[in-house]
C-alpha cells in the first residue's frame, strides 16, 4: 500500500531495519529502569529493617541511634517537658518495634517513624491537657520568674538573632506552641522545628500540601501575636 | 477581606520563598506602601527565626539503656491499659454518661428478651410458658379487670395433650424458672374452656404431688371456681407448669377476695381462680 503512495526506494529508507528496532526497545527499557530508579526514593534503612526483620535486634538499635535525638526533639516539643518527653521518645520506638512488621515500605522508614512519632505525641498532647497538665505548669509558674523575664528582654532592634535565642523567648516560644491547638502544633514543629519540607509533612500527615501551608501560616500568626506581646 | 488580609496570607509562602514572582513582587509592593503590613510581616520574620532557633533538647544519657531495657521486657498489663487510654480521643462528660445509660439500659433490654428454653420438637408449649417479664407486665397491662391475660398456650394446648407432654415438661421445668417461680407463691388464674374439666384435672394430679385441696368456691355471678390447695413446695413448680398449660397467667390478687398465697414450713398454700374462656 504505501508502495502506491511512496517510490520504493523512499519507502525502504521509511522503514528501520529489525536491529534498529531492537536497539531502541533496549534504550527505552534502559531509560524506564533508570527512571523508575530516580522516581522512587532510595530508602537507606530498608537493609537494616530486613535485618531486624530477621530477629536482629541489634539492627534495631542501629535505627535508634540514628533517630533517637530527632525523635526525643520533637517528643520534647510536643509536651514540653523532659521526663514527660524521655517516656513519650520512649513509647514511640517502643510501638516502632513492636509494629515493624506492619511497614510495609511505601514510604521510607523515616517518614513511618515520624509518623508514629506524631500521632503519639500528639495524643500524648491531648491526653496532658485535658488533664489539666499544662494549665497546672503555667499556675506554678512563680511571678518572680515572669517579671525576670521581663526584665531580661532587650531592645529587639539592637541585636534579634540574639535576643530570640535566648532562654527566654525560648520559652516564650515554647510555651506558645504550647497553646497551640494539635492539628496546628505538630505541623509547626515538623516544618519549623524538625525542618521536614512540605513534600515530606503532606507525607507523615496525609494531608494535602495546601492545607499545610495554611494550617502552618495560621500557626505562625498565633505564635506571633503571643510573642509580639511580651517583646513589644 | 481587605487587601491587607490577603497580603497577610501570603506571608508565609513569600517568607518561604514558596510564592512565585509575581505574587512576591505583588506583597513587596504592599509592604512598601503599608506600615502596618511592614510591621506585620517583620514580626512574622522573627517569628518563624525564633521558631527555626529553638535549641534542641538532648535526651538523657541513661535514654539507650532504659529503652533497651523496655524492648527487652514484653509490655505489661498496665502499659496496655495506659496507652489505650492515652490514645482515646477526649468524650465530653455528657455524652460519655449518655452512652455509659444507653449501654446498660441495651443489656438490660437485651437480657430480658433472651430466649431462655433452648427446646427442640415436641416442646413448643413450654416455650410459651416461660414469656420474659415485659411481656408478662405488658398482658397484665392490656387486661381489663387483671385477670384475662391470655396465655398463648391456654385456648391451643388440650389438658390431656399438656398431661402427655410431662416428662419434658418436668426435665426442663427443673432448669427453667416458670411464671409462678417468678412472681414468687401468688394466685394464678386458669383460663379454661370447661371450668369443670380443668378443676377435675387439678384434683386428679394432687395426689401425685402429695398435695391436698383446701377450699373451693364457686362465684355465682360469672361461674368462675376459686381453689385454694396446699402442696409441699418442692411440686410448686410441677403444679404450676401444668397449670400453666391449662391456661394460667401470672395475675395479682387485687381482683380476688382470698388473701394471696402464702408458704407455709414446706407447704405452699396456693388460690388458683379457674375462669371461663372469654
Amino acid at each position: 500500500m504505501f508502495g502506491e503512495i511512496l517510490p520504493e526506494k523512499k519507502f525502504n529508507q521509511v522503514v528501520a531495519s529489525p536491529e534498529t528496532i531492537l536497539n531502541c526497545l533496549c534504550l527505552n527499557l534502559v531509560s524506564l529502569l533508570l527512571f523508575s530508579a530516580f522516581q522512587q526514593e532510595v530508602d537507606e534503612d530498608r537493609g537494616t529493617i530486613q535485618e531486624c526483620l530477621r530477629g536482629n535486634r541489634e539492627a534495631f538499635n542501629v535505627l535508634v541511634e540514628k533517630y533517637y535525638k530527632k525523635i526525643y526533639n520533637l517528643a520534647y516539643r510536643f509536651v514540653g517537658d523532659a521526663e514527660e518527653a524521655n517516656d513519650l521518645a520512649q513509647e514511640i520506638f517502643t510501638a516502632a518495634y513492636q509494629n515493624l512488621r506492619k511497614f510495609r515500605g511505601d514510604a521510607k522508614f523515616s517518614t513511618w517513624l515520624f509518623q508514629i512519632a506524631t500521632n503519639r505525641g500528639k495524643n500524648r498532647f491531648k491526653y496532658l491537657k485535658r488533664r489539666g497538665y499544662f494549665a497546672n505548669r503555667g499556675q506554678a509558674e512563680s511571678d518572680d520568674d515572669r517579671d525576670s523575664i521581663q526584665k531580661v528582654i532587650p531592645d529587639l532592634s539592637t541585636n534579634p538573632e540574639t535576643l530570640l535565642a535566648s532562654k527566654q523567648i525560648q520559652k516564650i516560644v515554647q510555651d506558645a506552641i504550647n497553646e497551640l491547638d494539635p492539628d496546628h502544633k505538630e505541623i509547626v514543629i515538623l516544618r519549623d522545628i524538625e525542618g521536614f519540607s512540605y513534600d515530606e509533612i503532606a507525607q507523615i500527615l496525609n494531608l494535602p500540601e495546601g492545607t499545610t501551608k495554611s494550617r502552618l501560616h495560621r500557626a505562625r500568626m498565633v505564635v506571633k501575636e503571643k510573642l509580639k506581646k511580651v517583646l513589644s | 477581606m481587605s487587601e491587607c488580609e490577603r497580603i497577610s496570607d501570603l506571608f508565609g509562602e513569600v517568607h518561604d520563598n514558596q510564592a512565585d514572582g509575581k505574587i512576591e513582587q505583588y506583597v513587596r509592593d504592599h509592604l512598601l506602601d503599608c506600615p502596618g503590613c511592614r510591621e506585620s510581616f517583620k514580626w512574622y520574620g522573627y517569628t518563624v527565626t525564633a521558631l527555626n532557633g529553638l535549641d534542641r533538647i538532648s535526651p538523657p544519657p541513661d535514654f539507650l539503656a532504659r529503652l533497651n531495657t523496655k524492648l527487652e521486657t514484653s509490655p505489661s498489663f498496665f502499659d496496655f491499659i495506659r496507652s489505650l487510654f492515652a490514645a482515646v480521643p477526649r468524650v465530653p462528660v455528657p455524652v460519655g454518661v449518655s452512652a455509659l445509660a444507653l449501654i446498660v439500659v441495651l443489656s438490660i433490654a437485651l437480657y430480658n428478651n433472651v430466649p431462655q428454653v433452648p427446646i427442640s420438637g415436641t416442646s413448643t408449649a413450654l416455650e410459651q410458658t416461660t414469656p420474659s417479664p415485659v411481656a408478662e407486665a405488658r398482658m397484665a397491662a392490656r387486661d381489663t379487670r387483671g385477670l384475662r391475660a391470655k396465655s398463648l398456650a391456654s385456648s391451643t394446648v388440650h389438658p390431656m395433650y399438656a398431661l402427655q407432654a410431662r416428662p419434658e415438661i418436668e426435665s426442663v421445668a427443673h432448669r427453667f424458672p416458670t411464671v409462678a417461680d417468678r412472681i414468687g407463691a401468688d394466685n394464678l388464674t386458669v383460663e379454661s374452656p370447661s371450668v369443670d374439666r380443668a378443676v377435675e384435672s387439678l384434683k386428679r394430679i394432687l395426689p401425685d404431688l402429695q398435695g391436698r385441696l383446701v377450699d373451693e368456691k364457686i362465684q355465682q355471678n360469672m361461674g368462675d371456681k376459686i381453689l385454694a390447695v396446699l402442696i409441699p413446695s418442692e411440686s410448686y413448680g410441677h403444679l404450676t407448669t401444668e397449670l400453666i398449660n391449662h391456661g394460667a397467667v401470672a395475675a395479682g390478687s387485687a381482683d380476688i377476695s382470698h388473701a394471696p398465697s402464702k408458704k407455709e414450713g414446706n407447704n405452699v398454700l396456693l388460690y388458683i381462680r379457674f375462669v371461663h374462656t372469654r
